[in-house]
């Protein structure tokens, strides 16, 4: 065998051949030719091209087709999770730059749903696909609607007003999917239309109405004899909403549990409104129910299909005195995401959801500042090892004191039901959260920093002080970024601190600056995102970093996020030309013992062995005293301290 | 040799070590064991109160408003302990396993994942399934589950979700097709593919290696499920005694040696906050037991060969992940739910390896006026729970002392439930469990070992 | 010469055996072990295959080829080959024996239906849910013969699109090539089933 075809084993040449192709010339852009057909018999072929490593035998890259392989991996995030198809103008992608392409992507029709499922997935949940042809009412997946703010904040960025703003609200218009298509059989006569089944149901529903009236006033009517009526059977309130084909818009959730049936249904399962009046109760019962079927020819799906989010209508309570938004959680987000709040809970899991979906924070319990004197009788004690997660977890939980079961507002109540059904009087309840005195507010609630420095924290009562800590609390923003990158790039894949603050840095700016296009910031930093090298290279390794903020320099000898947070945390007191306390942490160097680490010398001029260094750095980053606890008076997040109390402690440990 | 095959095979040689680990995808052994063994995890979450089936106490507590109770009969003595009429459908194979009371489990968090994730996995926040590491990696499966397992566990890579209906139709497909065997030429060159993509520790290369492994696993897997057969119980739905008995088929043809099930109470709610739930125990403590018993039954009436059962060859485990308070503070003892208790948990365990008919370790709190040890106290002062007693493990008795501090070490925990797994199963002592933060192994309850 | 060529090559294979594809940067103090990529999922493979070859206005099923075709949450055997459920992580996204299986069954069920458009096929489907020109493609590839690598280049991209390094283009070729081809007497169903398949359960096309 020649030496050239040897060689030539190892190379493959790219030689463009003519397409002559039969499919879609969009597609099918010729590959590269191989090398000639005389060297590839069979026998030969395989010890040349299977058998190499591909280390051995990558051919020289074809820009072109890197960027198809980028494009298909982008279009996967922008368009829906479509791939390239022979349909596309993929010839006319080719031409154009890659922000170019991100742009033309994120103006289709295809981003909407692409829009929806990251923030789907920002709110932690995930689903398969967005539009099932299986679906049961109108196509979507039942989660879609289990988050309002999901929908409502994609229907604010195609209306072009803030997608970022809407996204950290926490109150959302009463959404409304069409009604079902067919009632049930018992319900629905053959051959007739669902329009006129319902309007049959309803003049069977308003003619129960006259039984609830009757049973409500009479004063011989048991307790037990009314509730039995006017609850359960085939002709109760669950009857009523559900037999109309309600059941799968997700304001049963607003309509049934939270506003039209719990005063009655509460009463009826002994937790009584304050005030519950049986005959007035029930007559506004009927009144909302009356007032609901003249609602509800708009939602008819003869003439309301959701081809689109934007199609999404909504309903308003107020003319009958109900609610004219929803909170953004609601009874399906509770039962499938898990959120109930139970009597040993106490919104504890609510809490933990916030602080994890919306500040990136998993309560490490690192550096806790034990505080000198408990609030609220010592309930949680001193004991670091709960407080370490209830000095922040407990006030944020106290946001939603006022949501019981379901999410719904207890606040007319004077007893709150659980989700495990147990209940507690509304004042003892409230009682959990109060403020000691002296602190100048009455609860303690809101989104701690530090338990020794209250004016690092911002607190609040209501949902509404919530959303405003969200709009302006810069962790927030971070996670936001952080975020966007695992679900363009890969959960699993490291980032550097760096890379992300300066992303993030830039997210602000441009909703700083964004005047008539409120969400240039989101499209640009996405677009940032998409044309990393982290998101381009399909060699990755998940534990190494590939991007950096423009002037960030990597040391290669540590973990690509702690050589990030050391630069911008430790360094400017722990260099090498003013090593504070002999600890220089701007560069690992040569023991004497032949291992890595940094210089660090005692009082006296000695080195400090390695894990000395080390062991202390994991104290000084865990200090109770702030006053102690590196880096020194400066509040980083959470998951930097994390992030590098975990690598010392690990290396403390070699 | 021919120069292809020479450098055929040096290609090979990189991939050498990884093949030869048997702790890889690439390395996975299918060398049966030398002796059958088997494992069954029967799992009831949401913390079913085993109390009101043993481990439970005379009615005084209930007139003294103490406990719940709804049976209205007086418990009556099995071994060391007092059992309801809950207890009597098991009593046939009560020579057969024997029952651990005591268990603490987390006394850090009383929460459903948080105890969950410690039985499964030794730590709260989760981590390693141990029920894999039973398997040893001899099979293609590491493990069968009824339903998927929703906790977050770093291993549930071969644990299989296959209930009932999913496995009765993988089979059928299964037999209707060409296996996929080494020699196939697509078997070869996709075999070529991996390794090659599967040089080095990218995400890519990293996930073709486990393509590698799944590829070389599902030959045998494959044949398995085609001799595994149609079920030969032709009723629908999800027939636990069909069910049982398909797994511990599979388990015969060595496609995995472990289930895990977890299972619910048929409707009846476990978790008994709520005073109606309560009421409801002796019927919820019945359906649960009724899994158990099928499952005792299928596995002693079906023969694993000519002179065994499939329980001679396998080990059962029943727990939840923590027990119940007695009863709710302020509430009438009539009308009253109970909450989590992870100071006293209780298992049985039985099959192969396990002595029968004992019961080993002991709750305190056994009559109305006893005296309860400060440590326990200082935990609970309003005596809403039953608490494991102190363990001796070296004598395997209870300690009548009453420890003024607690000390994990003190007690029988989750951590000796699995670790006297291991040490039947043979796990490597690395893989065992600690007590919180101590340095050595959990004891093992060597009494109940054959 | 050889010798000196397979020492080199050698010492290639093993230098770099364990080495990653990228320029070392630096590793992350949380995630010191590197994570595996995961199955694309059911759902998106699906799609995957619907936006290459599907035709307009109808959809390609594949879990009929696991004998079900209700909805993924109803479908236990489909959601074994990777899914989302309601958190952010993908379950059963790692490649094990069983998914493997399962994902071997689907896909042969698949390429066996594309077969059935090849020339004297008495199971030609009369409403094909793919595209004409991928079908003139299977035509063409059926036959006795060596394929031109025009044929071939079509048949990779329509399957593979852009989702692998022209290595795995490269390292395909060859097998098909290497691949027992087929006489004068015989077809090229054999070839052609083997080439499908190879693409279709490509690392870079079957993995995310």
């Amino acid at each position: 065998m020649k030496l050239w075809s040897l060689c030539a084993r190892f190379v493959l040449l790219a030689i463009f051949i003519s397409s002559g192709s039969v499919h879609s010339a969009e597609f099918s852009r010729p590959l590269p030719r191989r090398i000639p057909s005389e060297t590839l018999s069979p026998r030969t072929t395989r010890v040349s091209i299977t058998t190499l490593p591909i280390a051995a035998a990558v051919p020289p890259t074809d820009p072109l087709y890197e960027k198809r392989v980028w494009m298909e991996r982008a279009s996967r995030i922008l368009r829906n999770g479509k791939s390239l198809s022979p349909r596309d103008p993929i010839t006319r992608w080719d031409t154009m730059s890659e922000n170019d392409i991100l742009d033309e992507w994120m103006g289709q029709r295809d981003f909407e749903n692409s829009l929806l499922m990251f923030t789907l997935s920002y709110l932690g949940q995930r689903v398969s696909e967005i539009r099932r042809p299986d679906a049961t009412f109108d196509g979507y997946d039942d989660k879609v609607f289990g988050s309002p703010v999901a929908t409502h904040s994609v229907q604010e960025y195609f209306r072009g007003k803030d997608y970022f703003d809407a996204l950290v609200s926490l109150r959302t218009p009463v959404y409304m999917r069409p009604l079902s298509k067919k009632l049930s059989d018992k319900l629905q006569n053959p051959g007739e239309s669902v329009e006129a089944a319902r309007t049959r149901r309803y003049a069977e529903i308003r003619g129960w109405f006259m039984d609830w009236r009757t049973l409500a006033a009479d004063t011989n009517v048991t307790w037990d004899q009314y509730c039995a009526t006017v609850l359960a059977g085939e002709k109760g309130i669950f009857s009523a909403a559900y037999g109309i084909g309600m059941d799968g818009t997700i304001v049963d959730n607003y309509f049934t549990y939270d506003f039209l049936l719990n005063p009655v249904q509460s009463a009826c399962r002994g937790n009584t409104p304050i005030g519950f009046d049986r005959v007035r109760d029930t007559e506004r019962t009927i009144q909302a129910f009356d007032w609901l079927f003249t609602q509800l020819a708009p939602f008819e799906p003869s003439t309301y299909t959701l081809n689109s989010i934007l199609d999404l209508r909504t309903i308003d309570y107020s003319p009958i005195g109900g609610p004219a938004q929803q909170l953004a959680f609601t009874t399906t987000f509770e039962i499938f995401a898990d959120k109930g709040n139970s009597s040993t809970n106490f919104n504890r899991k609510r809490s933990a959801y916030m602080l994890k979906t919306y500040f990136c924070d998993d309560l490490t319990p690192v550096g806790v500042e034990i505080p000198s004197s408990h609030s609220g009788g010592g309930r949680h004690g001193s004991d670091p090892s709960c407080f370490a997660c209830h000095y922040k977890l407990d006030p944020m939980a106290g946001f939603f004191r006022g949501f019981g079961r379901w999410f719904f507002d207890y606040k007319n109540w004077d007893t709150l039901t659980f989700t495990d059904g147990a209940k507690i009087k509304m004042a003892d309840y409230d009682q959990q959260w109060k403020a000691a005195p002296g602190t100048g507010r009455t609860y303690e609630v809101g989104y701690v920093r530090s338990t020794t420095n209250p004016s690092l924290n911002q607190y609040g009562e209501s949902i509404a002080d919530l959303e405003a800590i969200l709009k302006s609390a810069p962790e927030v923003k971070s996670c936001f970024v952080r975020r966007l990158f695992e679900y363009s790039v890969g959960e699993d894949q490291s980032v550097s601190p760096g890379y992300l603050n300066y992303l993030t840095r830039e997210f602000i700016r441009d909703r700083g600056s964004h005047g008539t296009t409120p969400n240039l910031a989101l499209k640009n930093v996405w677009k940032k995102i998409l044309t990393s090298e982290s998101f381009k290279n399909g060699a990755r390794v998940t534990n190494q970093c590939y991007d950096f903020a423009p002037g960030e320099t990597a040391d290669p000898s540590l973990p690509c996020e702690v050589s990030s947070l050391l630069q911008s945390r430790c360094v400017m007191c722990h260099s090498s030309a003013g090593p504070a306390a002999g600890l220089a942490l701007d560069r690992q160097i040569l023991l004497a013992d032949g291992s890595t680490g940094f210089s660090h010398r005692d009082a006296a001029g000695n080195p400090v062995p390695r894990r000395e260094t080390f062991s202390r750095i994991v104290q000084r980053l865990s200090h109770s005293d702030p006053a102690r606890r590196m880096p020194l008076r400066m509040e980083i997040p959470t998951k930097e301290r994390e992030t590098l109390y975990l690598w010392a402690d690990r290396e403390a440990q070699k | 040799m021919q120069r292809r095959e020479f450098l055929t095979t040096l290609s090979a040689l990189p991939l050498l070590p990884a093949l030869l680990s048997s702790n890889t995808a690439l390395g996975a052994s299918t060398t049966p064991p030398p002796e059958p063994h088997f494992f069954l995890m029967l799992f009831f979450p949401n913390g079913l109160d085993l109390t009101h089936v043993w481990d439970s106490r005379p009615l005084a507590f209930k007139a003294a408003g103490l406990r719940a109770e709804n049976f209205g009969v007086e418990p009556v003595p099995y071994g060391n302990t007092l059992v309801t009429s809950a207890f009597d459908p098991l009593r046939t194979y009560a020579n057969r396993f024997s029952i651990v009371r005591g268990v603490w489990m987390s006394p850090d968090f009383d929460g459903h994942q948080q105890n969950v994730n410690l039985m499964l996995s030794g730590n709260p926040f989760g981590g390693s399934f141990f029920v894999p590491h039973l398997n040893g990696n001899t099979t293609p499966l590491d493990s069968i589950t009824n339903r998927g397992i929703p906790y977050p566990l770093n291993n549930l890579s071969k644990v299989a979700p296959l209930s009932r209906t999913t496995l009765n139709t993988l089979q059928e497909r299964v037999s209707r097709s060409q296996a996929l065997v080494a020699g196939n030429p697509l078997f070869e060159a996709l075999k070529n593919r991996y390794q090659a993509v599967g040089l080095g520790s990218s995400r890519m290369a990293l996930g073709s290696q486990l393509l590698y492994g799944g590829l070389t696993g599902q030959t045998e897997l494959h044949s398995q499920l085609g001799q595994l057969g149609p079920d030969p119980v032709t009723t629908g739905g999800e027939n636990f005694a069909a069910y049982v008995g398909r797994l511990m088929n599979l388990m015969k043809l060595h496609s995995t040696r472990t289930a895990y099930l977890s299972l619910t109470a048929g409707g009846q709610t476990i978790d008994t906050h709520d005073s109606e739930s309560t009421k409801q125990t002796p019927k919820t403590v019945q359906k649960c037991l009724d899994s158990v018993v099928t499952a005792f039954k299928v596995l002693s009436e079906t023969p694993f060969d000519s002179t065994r059962s499939f329980l001679d060859v396998t080990t059962v485990l029943v727990g939840t992940e923590f027990g119940r308070t007695n009863r709710q503070v302020g509430r009438p003892i009539d009308d009253t739910g109970t909450d989590h208790n992870p100071y006293n948990n209780s298992f049985l365990i039985g099959g192969k390896g396990i002595r029968g008919g004992l019961t080993i370790g002991a709750s305190d709190f056994e009559t109305v006026n006893e005296t309860l040890s400060p440590a326990r106290l200082k935990i609970d002062p309003q005596k809403l729970n039953l608490m494991g007693r102190p363990f001796d493990f070296a004598s395997q008795t209870v300690r009548t002392d009453l420890p003024p501090t607690v000390n994990l070490s003190d007690y029988i925990t989750s951590a000796s439930i699995v670790n006297t797994l291991c040490s039947l199963f043979n796990v490597d002592p690395s893989l065992w469990r600690k007590n919180g933060k101590e340095t050595v192994n959990a004891p093992v309850l060597t009494s109940i070992l054959a | 010469m050889k010798n000196w060529i397979g020492f080199l090559y050698l010492i290639l294979s093993v230098g770099l055996a364990h080495t990653t594809l990228a320029a070392p940067l630096s590793r992350s103090a949380l995630s010191p072990d590197p994570r595996a990529a995961h199955y694309r999922g059911f759902i998106p493979y699906e799609q995957m295959l619907q936006d290459r070859i599907g035709g307009i206005g109808t959809r390609i099923d594949l879990g009929q080829y696991l004998g079900v075709s209700e909805s993924l949450t109803d479908r236990p055997i489909l959601s074994l080959l990777g899914y989302y459920d309601s958190d952010v992580t993908i379950k059963n996204g790692a490649p094990n024996s069983l998914s493997f299986l399962l994902w071997n069954l689907l896909i042969s069920g698949f390429v066996e239906d594309q077969l059935n458009f090849c020339p004297g096929s008495t199971s030609r489907p009369p409403n094909p849910v793919v595209t004409p020109e991928w079908i003139a493609l299977l035509e063409s590839g059926c036959v006795a013969g060596p394929l031109s690598e025009s044929l071939l280049s079509q048949i990779w991209t329509s399957l593979a699109g852009f989702d692998a390094p022209m290595s795995e283009y490269t390292a395909w070729l060859g097998d098909v090539a290497a691949f027992p081809q087929p006489g004068a007497a015989t077809d090229g169903t054999d070839r052609l089933r083997f080439a499908l398949a190879l693409i279709l359960l490509n690392p870079y096309v079957i993995l995310e």
